[in-house]
Parts: C-alpha cells; structure tokens; sequence
C-alpha cells in the first residue's frame, strides 16, 4: 500500500515537472531549433515574386547563395572592416579585459586598500541596463573629457577616438562579471597552500603564476572559449550606442549581421542565413580547438 | 525537502518563461468593448504626427455611422486604437493573428510586405468616386503621379500615402527680421521680411512665401556666412544622429535631378546630368542623356546630384557653420529641437535654422510647454517656418521643387482581414482621405498628408509653421524613393537605406566629410561602388 502511494506520487511528481516545463521547451523548439533549420533551410533558397500575383516564395537555388556571399565580401569591403573590428574588439575586450580583471581581482582577494569600494565600483555597470551605462559612459566622454583635457570635440564625436572608446567602454562593463567570478574563485583556494608557498618562501609573483593561476585557471578557461565562440556575434553594444546608424569603419560582424537582418527584405535573408551558417562553419571549430588548446596547454596545478 | 525545492524551481522557470507573453496586452488597451457596435481595429504609429488626428477622425466617423449597421443586428461603429512605436518590421510577422484590421505605419517596405501578401488589395476603393463622403474626386485623383507608380502594382492598389516625413531646414523667422537676415534684390542680407525690394527666392518669382530667401547653394552660405558676423549660430542638427544632415542631403539630391530622382530607384528613364568627368576643382563634363535600365543602373550613381549635394555637406561642415551641439554625440533630435526653440529665448547663442523631419513641431510639444514662461513662444505665435530647397546652380533658380519621402509611411488593411468588416474598413480609410479629413490632419498636427488636395479653405486657420509646409509643398513635385525592381529590393540598404548616398564606408556623408575626404574624392568613391561587372554580378 505504502509502497504503491509513493510509486502514484513520484508518476504525480513527473507529470507535474514535466507539464510546468513544457512551456520553455516548446519555446525552445520554435524560437531555437525552428528558426535554425529554416536558416539553414534558406542557405539554399532564393526568394522570387511571381509579376503575375505579386506574391512572392522562397525557391531552390543550390549553393549560389556561397558565390553571392563571397562576391559581396570582396566588393563591398564593409564586411572586411567588421571581421577586422570583431578581432580586434576580441583580443582587447577578452585578452585584455581578462588580464586586467585578474589584477583587480588579485587586489581585491589580496584585501589591499579600497578594495571593497573597488568590487563595488567595478561591479556596479553590471547590475543597470546597457542602455542607461551607455548613456552615462557617453555623457562622460562627450561632456566632461572634452572640459577637463579642452578638447574640440568628444571622444565619440571624433572618428579617430571613436572605435577605441567603444572598446574601451567594453573593457569597463566586462569587469564586473570577471572579478567577480575571479575573486570568488581566488576565495575559494585553500588558505593552506598559499600560506606554505609563502613559507617555501614563494614571492607575490610566483604566488600568483604557479599557485592563484592554476587554481583558477577553469574559470578563466570558460571566459576565454564564451570570448571566442561570440567573436562573430559581439556586437560590442554598438546598438546602445549608434542604433541602426554605426557607420561600416565602427562595425563588427556581430553588428553587421544584426543590423541587416533588421531591415532585411525577403530577398536578402538566404544571403544573410548564409553568413550565419558559414561564420558559425568557422566559430564551431575554432571555439573547440581553443578549449582543447587551453586545457591541453593552459597552466596546471601539478 | 529537495522535492519541494525542485517543483519550486520547475514552477520559476515555467514562469520565466511564461514572462514575455506578459507583454501581451490585447489589442482592445483596456476599452470596454460596446457589443452593441461592430469593432473595428486600428494601429497607429504614435510617432512624429501623434494620433490627435486618429482620435479627430474616429469621433466623427463613430458620429456619422452611428446608425449604420455594418454587422446585422449591430448598428454603429466603435474604433479601437492601438498606438504605438513598433514598424512594420516588429508587426509583420504577428498581423496573422492581430485583431487590428487597419494599419498606419511607417518604414515600411511596400513591396516585399505585397509579395507576403500582408496587405489587401484596395483598388476598388482607391478608384471609385467618393460620392458617399460628398466628394466627385477619387482617392486616386488625389495622388501625385509617382505615387500613382509607386502604389500601383501591376494594376492593383495595396496601401496609401501616409504622412509627409521629408527632411528639410525650418528658420526662425522672427530672429531673420531681427537680424535682417532677408536678402535683397541686390544680394545683401540686411533687410526683414517686410522689405518691398526682397528677392524672388527658389521660385524666381516676386511676391510670394520665398521671397529674400537664399535661392542657391552660393546664396545660402552667404547667409551663414552673414550670420556668423552677427553672432548667430547658422545651423544645429542632432549630433547623436547624424543622419539627420544624410536624410536632408537626399532631399537636395532629389531637388537637383527633380522628375529624373524616380530613375534612380526604376532604373527606367533617362537621367541628364550623368558625369562623365570631373577634377579635383569640381568642374564637370557631362555625358549625352543616358537611358537607364537594369542592366547600366549603376550609371545613376554618376549623376552629378550627388556631387553638390556632397558639395554642399562639405560647405556646411568645413565653414563651420553649426551650433556647437551638432557635433556633441550627448544632443539627440529632441534636444536639438529645444536648444533651436530656446536660443532666441536664453542667454545662449541664437541658433536660426533647424535641419530636422517636417513633424518635428509634433515631437517638440515638450519644449514648447517648458517654454511657456517666455512671451511669443508658442508654436502659433512664433514665426518658424520651413526654408524651400536652394538650387544648386542659378540655372535651376525657378525649377519645380522635388520632395522625397524619406520614412515610407504607409496605410493599409490587413489581408488577414474578417470577410464580414472589409467593408467597414475601406469605408474608414476612404473616410481618413476625404478632402474634410486631410484638412482635419493638417489642423491637428500642422502638417498635410501626401496627397495633392487644396487646402485654402482652412489656410487661414493654420500657425506660421503650417503655412509655410503648404506653401511649399502646393508648389512642390512629390518621388516615393522605391521601387519594386528586384535590383532595388534585393538591395534594399544600397539603394533606399543606409547607403543610398553614402559608401559602405561613410554611410552619411557628413562623416566622409568630418575624416577630411573632399566632396569630389567622396563623389568618385560614391561612383565607383558599383562598375559593368560588379553589377551584372548584382543582377544575378
């Protein structure tokens, strides 16, 4: 009897897990694994209107699709100037970012001077909303830092400044997550290691490359393989910063593929589904040569 | 415990995921439904023109339908309007399932939403005589005729103009008669609008809305020139949208090529002022009129029309003659509206022209009211007003006005629509285009709807603002900037968006301009996106 109620209790029990999930999960059937096979679907479609009906429909069109691609990277240049930013905005706001991030985690670990109010600090542009950093970020360089170094103009009114200081307020809002994920895992090394390297008298800085690093390095790791699976998508909150209007020097690819995408006609989406499959032929890959790389080559705690 | 724990865990994530359909807030907003009445749904853009017309428009209608039975046993109509920001972009794909029957929007593809078979097919009301309304005209009779070809498709009507959404230059009129900023018929700027020896402006014709107004390119920066000696800042734009200054550009370009603009987006037509060469002092050589089809429309980026539009970007940009705030990425449009409307009002610099959409007045409602403390400074009493397209050579000098629209607005009924209210809602939009109701439009937001109608009967009614937006457009040529070439709408962006008059690189000239690239250096890269090859390629 006993044994009978607790088997109809755990039926109950799945049943009930099972009906509360459903929702997400159809959501992710449709918005996910939906709109990607008919993104690949449309790698090899074209769209026409029929001048009869004025309808149009997506129809075969082989890999022309490839062709029309390569041909617009060659001639449009844009999308060069976007794989140049997305690279470069990749090696400052993930390989710069992280080693930066590290520093200030070291400090905050290490319990130096100020270092509550420096976690607060680089914590706080997590917590609002792109949007309202973005505004403040730019009320910043565009009023104030033109006054104090009497500039003519604001550091994103300037198209030499420009591109950098958005990298640069991309560096600033990455810390947040970083340090805090850094100093947690740093918190977590046992004390004891730390305190005999110091009496095998271990200096800051091989405490810091053969004890802190190795410890902490997984965490590290999943920054650096997240950095180079979004190489093609960050856009770099250029959107918070330009809108739909960031000229193509500014642009990443990430951007690139949004903004078209935006104001894409049905004519123009097989192309861009075709951008998305073959960047995606070349992240995939990438993103799991460097997790291999990384825990192949990557600092160990032996 | 842990059971507890995960159910509880289970029920936050079905409800996260529940969260956007909170978004869902029906198309009704809140307004009792009256089952005595048929519905009829209705989603506006509440942008630059607002829906105080919608609203003028639906109290009448609900007035004189009121006894009509459009659904058998329900007599009277009850319009519900959803307002709100969303383009076609975030609506299409929902309209399936959307109550709302009746759409005015605007950037909206007209084409490819046809080929999707979004909108219903209008002919019948857009070519029958409005008798019903009083009217002997049909809505058709009151379209310019690019809007005749650009609406018409293959014979068939699917949507209607919408607002007037040009960029153009409004003045302060007031600030020019203080400044005696109208020029004379011997080219000195020193005289107020009252003058008896003024200029003949843009129209080359003595006596009318034009006259002391610079008539050239050359004429205008003589008046920026003049008042920068009189300590007034000639120019302000949104420095956070540049785009303001591409979009005032492309009106310039239209201006220049007039009828021949429509080409550009056909490609089918001749165009006259093809550049066969040019030097680096912007001196052009011409080629014989070039017939323009599909295959050469890569010949239209030739036309010397874009050259003295970049010209005159190069001439506003290097003679500095901007407010301050148009290069500060912190100023928005609106903000660039209140520094213009405050300027005479403030210890600031006087600011004396605007480059912003002709609905400007609508979003600035805000500035006006914070205003209200300072005397004359009401839209109706202060002279502002909108600034005809200089030429950009004195042989153009009395030339027709070309406008273009530059936000594609758009009214339409759904396809999706109930067989049982198709004809409660052509009657509702033949309604919004009753010569009454284009009137009540322009007496509610200050501007007309773009549709070729006299409007001297309310003339007198209307502030300084909205006359001059008569005036100029009664005597303007209207072009719709698209088409339904596939060359055109398989490069959507290239062609009508971004980089219609910009490079990959520079999609607004300006910028081309700020990074010191001449106007004849930016021209020759403009001209060369696309050659022979590159767009036989284009073509597919």
């Amino acid at each position: 009897m006993k044994q009978a109620f607790s088997q109809n209790r755990k039926k109950h029990d799945i049943i009930f897990c099972l009906l509360v999930l459903l929702v997400p999960m159809v959501q992710f059937a449709i918005f996910y694994i939906g709109v990607n096979i008919t993104s690949l679907a449309m790698v090899f479609q074209k769209y026409e209107v029929d001048p009869i009906t004025n309808r149009g429909a997506y129809i075969f069109n082989g890999l022309n699709n490839f062709k029309d691609m390569w041909f617009q990277i060659e001639n449009e240049g844009v999308f060069g100037t976007a794989l140049k930013n997305s690279l470069l905005a990749f090696v400052m706001i993930t390989l710069v970012g992280i080693t930066f991030a590290l520093i200030f985690s070291l400090y905050i670990f290490k319990e130096m001077p100020g270092a509550g109010m420096f976690r607060v600090l680089l914590f706080a542009p997590s917590i609002l909303s792109a949007s309202v950093t973005v505004t403040i970020y730019r009320f910043f360089v565009e009023g104030a830092v033109p006054v104090i170094f009497g500039l003519e103009q604001g550091l994103l009114g300037n198209a030499e400044t420009k591109l950098g200081t958005i990298i640069f307020f991309n560096i600033w809002i990455g810390f947040g997550t970083q340090i805090l994920m850094y100093s947690g895992a740093m918190n977590g090394i046992d004390p004891s290691i730390t305190e005999a390297a110091k009496l095998d008298g271990a200096n800051p800085f091989v405490e810091f490359f053969y004890i802190i690093l190795p410890l902490i390095f997984p965490t590290i790791q999943t920054f650096l393989v997240t950095g180079v699976a979004g190489i093609f998508i960050n856009q770099i909150n250029l959107v918070a910063f330009e809108g739909f209007g960031a000229e193509g020097q500014y642009m990443t690819v990430g951007y690139y593929l949004f903004k078209n995408t935006e104001s894409a006609t049905q004519y123009e989406y097989p192309l861009l589904a075709t951008y998305g499959v073959a960047l995606t032929l070349i992240a995939a890959p990438l993103t799991l040569l460097t997790r291999r790389a990384l825990e192949k080559f990557g600092p160990s705690v032996d | 415990m842990k059971k507890n724990l995960t159910k509880m865990m289970a029920v936050l994530c079905a409800l996260t995921a529940c969260m956007p359909f909170a978004a869902c807030t029906g198309a009704t907003g809140g307004v009792e439904i009256d089952k005595t009445k048929t519905q009829l749904y209705v989603s506006n853009f509440n942008g630059g023109v607002g829906h105080n017309w919608l609203d003028a428009h639906i109290a009448r209608f609900e007035a004189d339908y009121a006894e009509t039975e459009f659904t058998p046993g329900k007599k009277g109509v009850q319009v519900i309007v959803s307002n709100h920001k969303k383009g076609m972009v975030n609506i299409g794909g929902s309209m399936k399932k959307a109550k709302e029957e009746i759409y005015f929007l605007e950037k909206v593809n007209y084409h490819d939403e046809i080929a999707q078979g979004r909108f219903l097919d209008i002919t019948d009301m857009v070519t029958e005589p409005l008798t019903e309304f009083g009217e002997t005209e049909t809505i058709e009779d009151k379209l310019y005729p690019s809007q005749k070809e650009y609406y018409k498709v293959n014979g068939r009507y699917y949507g209607l103009p919408h607002a007037q959404s040009p960029t153009l230059i409004t003045y302060d009129a007031d600030l020019f008669d203080q400044k005696k900023l109208f020029m004379g018929e011997d080219g000195e700027f020193k005289y107020t609008s009252t003058a008896t020896n003024l200029s003949k402006g843009v129209d080359n014709v003595k006596g009318t809305y034009d006259d002391g107004l610079p008539a050239t390119y050359e004429e205008f920066f003589s008046l920026c020139a003049t008042m920068k000696k009189r300590g007034v800042d000639p120019i302000i734009w949104s420095g956070m949208y540049e785009w303001y200054t591409t979009r005032f550009a492309k009106q310039l370009r239209a201006d220049f090529d007039g009828e021949e603009a429509t080409v550009s987006y056909t490609f089918n037509g001749t165009m006259s002022h093809i550049v066969d060469t040019i030097d680096k002092n912007g001196n052009i050589t011409y080629k014989d009129p070039v017939v323009i089809t599909e295959n050469n429309g890569y010949e239209v980026l030739s036309s010397a029309s874009y050259y003295y539009t970049f010209k005159f970007i190069e001439e506003m940009y290097n003679g500095k003659y901007y407010s301050k705030y148009a290069i500060n990425e912190n100023v928005s449009h609106g903000d660039a509206q209140a520094y213009f409307l405050k300027s005479r009002f403030t210890s600031e610099t006087d600011i004396a022209m605007l480059i912003e959409g002709l609905y400007w007045v609508n979003e600035a409602s805000g500035a006006f009211k914070s205003m209200s403390s300072y005397q004359g400074s009401s839209l109706q009493e202060r002279n502002l007003k909108v600034m005809p397209l200089p030429k950009a050579t004195a042989e153009q000098v009395g030339e027709q006005t070309t406008i273009v629209d530059s936000l594609n607005q758009l009214a339409f009924i759904s396809a999706y629509i109930d067989e049982s209210k198709k004809e409660l809602a052509t009657t509702f939009l033949q309604y919004c285009t009753t010569q009454a109701s284009l009137e009540e439009f322009l007496l509610e937001t200050g501007l007309t709807r773009n549709y070729k109608i006299d409007y001297s009967k309310v003339y007198d009614n209307l502030c300084p603002y909205s006359k001059s937006v008569v005036d100029l457009l009664a005597s303007s040529n209207y072009i719709m900037p698209a088409s339904s070439s596939p060359i055109i709408q398989k490069n959507y962006e290239a062609f009508v968006g971004d980089y219609e008059i910009g490079t990959t690189k520079y999609a607004e000239p300006i910028n081309a301009i700020r990074a010191k690239i001449s106007a004849v250096d930016f021209f020759n890269q403009f001209r060369s996106k696309y050659d022979a090859n590159s767009w036989k390629a284009l073509l597919g």
